[in-house]
């Protein structure tokens, strides 16, 4: 299935920093998951464990073209608020 | 009891994270009327006619409000919490009004969306708002954002905020990600009920009128609303940040009785029962076949009526998918179907309002959902 369901920013993921994972909620309960790694080179769909569904993540690759933790915005920018 | 649909984390309570494409019943159900049944993405709460909360499913932020993180695939009762008479499900949190109005909060708060800004990112224990006392009415949570009706008909709002989904203008206060007190909305009185979506909100008033506001990305909020802005970030959604009534010309001048939120598309019950959809419809959420029209970009722009359905008593809306309860007593569902959600043993969509056979010999007399998983109690 090409047609994605949904197309999310990077901002609206939700990072885990010890696996290194984007995730975002699907709609059958389960979550959109990808890798830093993934990110990094590229890659832009985020899949689903559970199901068929696929989302497009809009990010700026060049927020992740090193290893700089720094640049890794998601959750310390939500505390700040 | 039955439930069907998406199991990941076991929240069908059947003892088992199986998806079921046709209803099977629970084997274990609590002692007690079971007086209302919801879910979040991946759990499930069950209230009893004494007041007693029940919870299984998914756990990992403790929305089980067990005090621990492991998931159950079987029902147990949330102890230490007094009786409750309304529960409602965010993504993973929970909301519960109490006897006596006050409000209790569990689960993710990564967002602020316990409206408790003590909690760090999660709680597994039902922890009371204090800004809260004896006086809520009503409540709804979206995917990371609450709302509540006091009994002065005033609405408050807290949680993620980015897509306007709270309500309040920002324009003043400046551009907010998230809000972790709840906030009265402004400008809104005579509030009766809540619903919200995935990132949108709805109130409605005791005289049967309609606000919407937050994420307008598939028109969920119709594209007669005047206001609409673009978000920030680079995505450039839509978005209405300030309540909005809705033209009830709309709906043929008919007063609207009660709202119901998928996570991109609205449900709304007039006063003679007609049932009136709109917003994303791309995997049939609202019913309304759609043949011959520009297929890539399938939303519903402004309320439509499902004609299809007559006498229904009861209307419950999943991420993507929907049940109807009639009142003789069927269910029936329509929408998203991978997972088996709408019952029929199938995997393809269900493009109209169709009854489920499984269920047609029980006298069901209440329906409940989650993302995904859904529920039906027979008398």
């Amino acid at each position: 299935m090409s047609v994605y369901h949904d197309e999310i920013e990077i901002e609206d993921m939700e990072y885990d920093e010890e696996e290194e994972i984007y995730y975002y909620p699907c709609p059958c309960g389960d979550r959109f998951e990808i890798t830093k790694e993934d990110l990094q080179n590229g890659e832009d769909v985020a899949t689903c464990p559970s199901c068929s569904l696929i989302i497009k993540v809009i990010y700026d690759i060049d927020d992740f073209a090193n290893e700089d933790e720094e640049v890794i915005p998601s959750k310390r920018e939500l505390e700040k608020a | 009891m039955f439930s069907w649909g998406a199991n990941s984390y076991g929240q069908l309570g059947l003892g088992h994270q199986d998806d079921k494409s046709k209803p099977e019943k629970i084997l274990k159900i609590p002692d007690g009327k079971i007086v209302d049944v919801t879910g979040g993405g991946g759990h499930t709460l069950l209230l009893t006619d004494c007041g007693a909360i029940y919870s299984c499913g998914w756990n990992s932020k403790g929305q089980l409000g067990l005090g621990h993180t492991d998931n159950l695939s079987v029902f147990k009762r949330i102890d230490h919490l007094p009786p409750v008479i309304k529960v409602t499900c965010g993504w993973d949190f929970c909301l519960a009004i109490t006897e006596v109005g006050d409000l209790y909060a569990w689960g993710c708060n990564v967002f602020g969306q316990l409206g408790i800004p003590e909690i760090d990112s999660f709680t597994a224990i039902p922890t009371k708002i204090q800004i809260f006392s004896r006086n809520v009415t009503s409540i709804a949570a979206g995917l990371r954002h609450s709302l509540a009706v006091t009994n002065d008909g005033k609405l408050w709002s807290w949680g993620s905020a980015r897509k306007g989904q709270l309500g309040n203008d920002q324009s003043k206060t400046g551009y907010q990600l998230l809000q972790r007190v709840p906030k009265q909305v402004h400008k809104l009185e005579n509030i009766s009920s809540v619903s919200s979506g995935s990132y949108h909100s709805t109130a409605l008033t005791a005289c049967g009128n309609m606000y919407l506001w937050g994420s307008n990305k598939h028109n969920q909020l119709t594209n007669s609303v005047q206001g609409v802005v673009q978000s920030g970030g680079s995505s450039k959604e839509d978005i209405l940040p300030v309540p909005t009534k809705l033209n009830l010309e709309l709906f043929g001048g008919r007063q609207i009785l009660a709202v119901h939120s998928g996570w991109t598309h609205i449900l709304a019950i007039t006063h003679d029962s007609n049932v009136f959809g709109w917003g994303r419809n791309d995997y049939s959420q609202l019913g309304i076949s759609l043949t011959g029209n520009n297929c890539a970009k399938k939303d519903v722009t402004k309320p439509k009526e499902l004609v299809i359905l007559k006498d229904i008593k009861q209307i419950a809306c999943g991420s993507e998918h929907n049940l109807a309860l009639s009142d003789d007593n069927k269910v029936l569902a329509w929408g998203w179907n991978e997972h088996g959600s709408c019952g029929n043993g199938k995997e393809e969509n269900v493009l109209t309002p169709q009854v489920i056979d499984d269920l047609a010999k029980e006298k069901i007399r209440l329906i409940g959902i989650g993302a995904a998983h859904c529920f039906a109690v027979a008398s």
